[in-house]
């Protein structure tokens, strides 16, 4: 159903040059035992409009540049397509998938390891050239009478409206036209017609090698990108970083693509040059109509680039939809988070921040269910805690985090000799975690030694004192559980008990806004309040 | 030229600043050129106060943070400046640890008589300017009344070294003890004292945490290994203290963490272990270089949130070096604005903001993402950062600058007052109240006593 609503809702942008569909990118690493695979891009749909710049945001390790990656088929895709111009390219390959990627094309983050410092920047921005042999001399010929061409001589003939050269087909002489991007005059193209019945041959000889064209080419785009064309001579490390990352641009720029992904252009550059080179990205786009992709984890540097943002969170599409609204109402409780996190660079703003706990859990093992739910402050809770308060509440997750994170440690053997002989069983440790976990207070300061020489399960009766009967009986099993050695069980018991939809149930993309904005989250279900009001409660209450 | 109504070398000297640094100069030597990393800059850090330090890449602000940490590798060398650490405690341990080269003011004063001194100095030709920091200039200056005034005391002569010069204290002293509060002057510490200085005194916490941590040791054995050299804890009390560190910066399960290696930790983790292994040495200053660059903004909300914690609890001074203009408004109380080797700009983080008043400043804040929604283009400032590597006879920010002027050229500006006391910009347009050619000649006579001669 989702599928549909989102479909639905993407027909309102123009015509879609990218358009992903169920796309997943799983890295295995193919061990012996079979091991679970990287699931660093886990099912994501979305499309880019002709034209339009889609910016894609997220913290490290949530897949946008395994993403990105996949889009210009650097990286295999496991599932789901990329249609490209309505052309699935996954399955391209061989001549087949070298000619596509002339029009994909990808700026890499550092521009220190992405240029080889053995080559000039001329022969950089060259290469791409070489490798594809630029230029190909397409050949368009416009014969008034509708007869049948052949060619000869240099060139090959196609019928392609992009063709490099157009000759038009007179009664008496031919006119030549040369396409924009080929730096060379007409007058260099030689052009002879000969008639036999009902077939025509024009035969074609070029006067400039290919090699001054490509050279001629590489002056040209490094003066589009606000270089100079002596620069062809020097090496990467004679230049400055945004300098180093213009010569990235044009080197992408070289084939003439449609389509470039940018994967953090400006994230290792100063502030005065990032704004120097965001300011060429977006005058290359005028001018050559591209489509860019804008791979970023800074947010600011997004909401001034990009038309539509989506907003990445552990391989799957958390938000997406028009930046300026995203940013000003954000509807998903990652993206409310994400922003609310960024410093703002005005000291008198008093924002209320939401601070995330802790770090993203392992791709290789996602959450079941919505795959925030373990860091999420408004994950909904079942109708019987509703009410409880919230430093219980924080406690339990916490609990159920410590416990998540224990199950995926792999255990050394000394550590599995110690418990076998008994020299560390789970319980003295886990009522420092209860402890810690339900009286954060008292931890930090000092342990009185009356405390210290408590039992231990005085110790944790003291720990739930203030914790809700209800609640009570829970944890107690599930510390008897841990006490007995079986930490994944223990985590099942809090799971079953505290768990909800969040946990159990994979969310919907839901539309939330007449714009085509799509979020992915179960609060969007009518049954259960919007994110955004429980935010704001929550932070009053704090 | 007698008294300046803007004395900005001394604006609001107040001694019991936690760190001072004066006129630090900070130079790389190589066969093709002598580069001025930092270059004659001056400022404070309070108790429990956070100073962000912000610039573009090669501005010397890393190279700042090393000069005071006594890091500077060959081909660098601190050349001139002096950085006081000003903490009783530490001041009265490296004492103890350092007598031969302990200068003790009070014994000075009884022994010796300030207004000899000065005379002596400038029978040795030292300049007025310069003795009285710039409060005095004319040549005629009596010293007997320049000691009566309290102009010119023997804990000024001091902390400028010129008791050395008169062969009163030792070169290589840097201890100096007083009745109101000594100071420890880590440009002339030995490397040995520094070790003692570091991370009891002073510690840094640096971008990479993985740099900071060794991968073949737990973050627990790290950490105590800290506590044992610092604290002199010990076994299973050592480790009970690594706990108790992990669980201040806020490491779940810190019992089962604290038996882990490095990169079995996230990389906010790691540098929340690398800043528990900064406070096991329970420092006064902690030096931030860009904690937080490498690490994505929810992890950064939260390293930030805990330095603030942090300071709060132990009235800990920071000094945050950052590029990134968000984290400074978040974090900083005063700000210090660096460009090509000197500071430019310093302001309470409110003012900067607000009001900045250098070029520079205006240039930097103008050209951040969404400043100006409404604006198609974002702002840029014309050209690169020079390298700092002539003397600055000339405004460094001048050919970038879209105020600049004629006399941006041959005069270097000096830090004045703009607005409130606390804060200066160095530049040519102002004080503003004044007519451009007063200002000007303000900030040549005010480059002339600045450590002039060195130039």
């Amino acid at each position: 159903m989702s599928e549909e609503l989102l479909t639905e809702s993407r027909q309102t942008t123009a015509e879609p040059l990218v358009e992903v569909n169920g796309l997943k990118t799983y890295y295995d690493t193919g061990g012996m035992l079979g091991s679970q695979p990287v699931k660093a891009v886990d099912g994501v749909d979305f499309s880019i409009a002709r034209g339009e710049t889609l910016g894609l945001v997220g913290e490290s390790g949530c897949g946008k540049t395994t993403l990105g990656r996949t889009l210009v088929q650097l990286e295999t895709a496991t599932d789901g397509e990329v249609l490209f111009d309505g052309r699935d390219v996954t399955t391209l390959s061989g001549s087949e998938l070298k000619k596509w990627r002339r029009n994909a094309q990808i700026v890499f983050q550092d521009p220190e390891s992405s240029l080889n410092s053995r080559m000039t920047v001329g022969e950089i921005i060259r290469e791409p050239l070489d490798v594809h042999g630029w230029p190909n001399f397409t050949v368009a010929v416009d014969d008034p009478q509708d007869r049948s061409v052949s060619l000869s001589g240099d060139g090959t003939l196609t019928d392609d409206d992009q063709a490099d050269i157009t000759v038009a087909v007179g009664d008496d002489d031919q006119t030549v036209a040369v396409r924009e991007g080929i730096p060379m005059d007409e007058s260099a193209v030689k052009v002879s017609t000969t008639e036999r019945g009902s077939s025509v041959t024009v035969s074609l000889s070029v006067g400039v090698s290919k090699s001054r064209l490509r050279r001629a080419r590489v002056r040209e785009l490094l003066k589009t990108v606000g270089l100079q064309e002596e620069h062809y001579y020097r090496y990467p490390h004679q230049f400055s970083g945004g300098q180093r990352q213009r010569v990235g641009i044009a080197r992408s720029l070289a084939l003439e693509p449609e389509f470039v992904v940018l994967d953090e252009p400006v994230s290792a550059l100063d502030v005065s040059v990032q704004a120097k080179v965001l300011n060429l990205l977006e005058d290359l786009q005028e001018q050559f109509g591209l489509t860019y992709l804008f791979i970023a984890h800074d947010l600011s540097v997004v909401r001034h680039i990009c038309d539509r943002v989506a907003v990445m969170y552990l391989g799957h599409i958390m938000e997406i939809g028009e930046t300026e609204e995203l940013f000003q109402n954000p509807k998903n409780p990652y993206t409310y988070s994400l922003l609310s996190a960024i410093p703002d660079p005005d000291p008198e703003t008093t924002r209320e921040r939401v601070t995330l706990r802790g770090t993203p859990p392992s791709p290789r093992n996602p959450p079941s269910g919505c795959p925030f739910s373990t860091r999420c402050p408004v994950k909904i809770r079942p109708t019987e805690y509703r009410d409880i308060d919230e430093q219980t509440w924080e406690g339990i997750e916490l609990l159920g985090d410590i416990l998540r994170n224990r199950e995926q440690q792999s255990v050394g053997v000394r550590e599995r000799a110690k418990r076998l002989l008994g020299l560390e069983t789970g319980f003295d440790d886990i009522v420092d975690v209860v402890e810690e976990v339900f009286m954060p207070e008292t931890v930090e300061t000092e342990q009185s030694a009356a405390e210290r020489s408590m039992a231990d399960d005085e110790r944790l009766e003291a720990a739930l004192s203030d914790v809700p009967a209800t609640v009570k009986t829970h944890i107690e099993t599930a510390v008897e559980l841990i006490e007995a050695g079986d930490e994944s069980q223990a985590h099942q018991l809090l799971t079953d008990e505290f768990g909800s939809v969040c946990e159990h149930e994979s969310p919907e993309h839901h539309p939330v806004s007449d714009t085509g904005r799509a979020s992915y989250c179960h609060r969007h279900r009518s049954e259960y309040d919007e994110p955004e009001p429980v935010f704001d409660s929550h932070l009053d209450h704090d | 030229m007698s008294m300046h109504s803007h004395s900005p070398a001394s604006v609001d000297r107040t001694d019991d600043a936690l760190l001072t640094v004066e006129n630090l100069q900070t130079s790389f030597f190589t066969d093709k050129e002598t580069i001025r990393a930092v270059d004659s800059i001056s400022f404070e850090i309070d108790r429990g106060e956070t100073v962000g330090i912000v610039g573009e890449s090669g501005s010397g602000k890393s190279v700042t943070a090393r000069s005071i940490m006594g890091l500077i590798d060959a081909p660098g060398r601190v050349v001139g400046g002096s950085v006081r650490f000003n903490d009783a405690e530490t001041v009265e341990r490296l004492a103890r640890q350092y007598p031969d080269r302990t200068i003790d003011v009070d014994e000075l004063r009884t022994e010796h008589d300030v207004a000899d001194c000065i005379e002596q100095l400038l029978e040795q030709g030292v300049s007025p300017a310069k003795l009285t920091d710039g409060e005095q200039d004319r040549s005629d200056v009596d010293p007997v009344e320049l000691a009566r005034e309290d102009i010119v005391t023997m804990r000024d002569l001091v902390e400028r070294r010129f008791t050395d010069e008169l062969g009163i204290t030792e070169k290589s002293a840097f201890v100096v003890r007083d009745t109101d509060g000594g100071y420890v002057d880590a440009t002339h510490a030995s490397e040995d004292a520094f070790r003692k200085l570091r991370g009891r005194g002073i510690s840094m916490i640096f971008q990479d945490p993985l740099t900071s941590l060794n991968p073949v040791y737990t973050v627990g054995n790290q950490i105590k290994e800290a506590i044992r050299l610092h604290q002199g804890l010990q076994g299973t009390e050592a480790h009970e203290e690594a706990i108790r560190l992990l669980e201040a910066v806020s490491i779940p399960d810190a019992h089962r963490r604290v038996d882990e290696y490095p990169h079995e930790f996230s990389g906010g983790m790691r540098q929340r272990a690398v800043i528990a292994m900064a406070l096991a040495c329970k420092p006064e200053l902690l030096i931030c270089d860009e904690p937080t660059t490498a690490l994505d903004v929810t992890i950064q909300a939260q390293i930030l949130e805990l330095l603030m914690e942090i300071q709060d609890d132990r009235d800990l001074a920071i000094m945050f070096i950052t590029h990134d203009m968000g984290v400074i408004a978040e974090i900083a109380d005063q700000v210090n604005v660096m460009y090509a080797g000197e500071l430019v700009e310093k302001a309470p983080v409110g003012a900067l903001f607000d009001a900045p008043k250098h070029p520079y400043t205006q240039g930097l804040l103008e050209s951040i993402p969404g400043r100006h929604p409404e604006e198609d283009r974002l702002r840029t400032i014309e050209g690169d950062v020079p390298t700092p590597n002539e003397q600055p006879t000339y405004c460094r920010f001048a050919p970038r600058c879209p105020e600049a002027f004629d006399a941006c050229e041959v005069v270097h500006p000096e830090n004045v007052g703009v607005g409130d006391a606390e804060h200066t910009a160095a530049c040519l347009l102002y004080p503003e109240e004044l007519p451009t050619d007063e200002a000007l000649e303000q900030h040549r006579s005010l480059g002339a006593t600045d450590g002039g001669d060195q130039r």
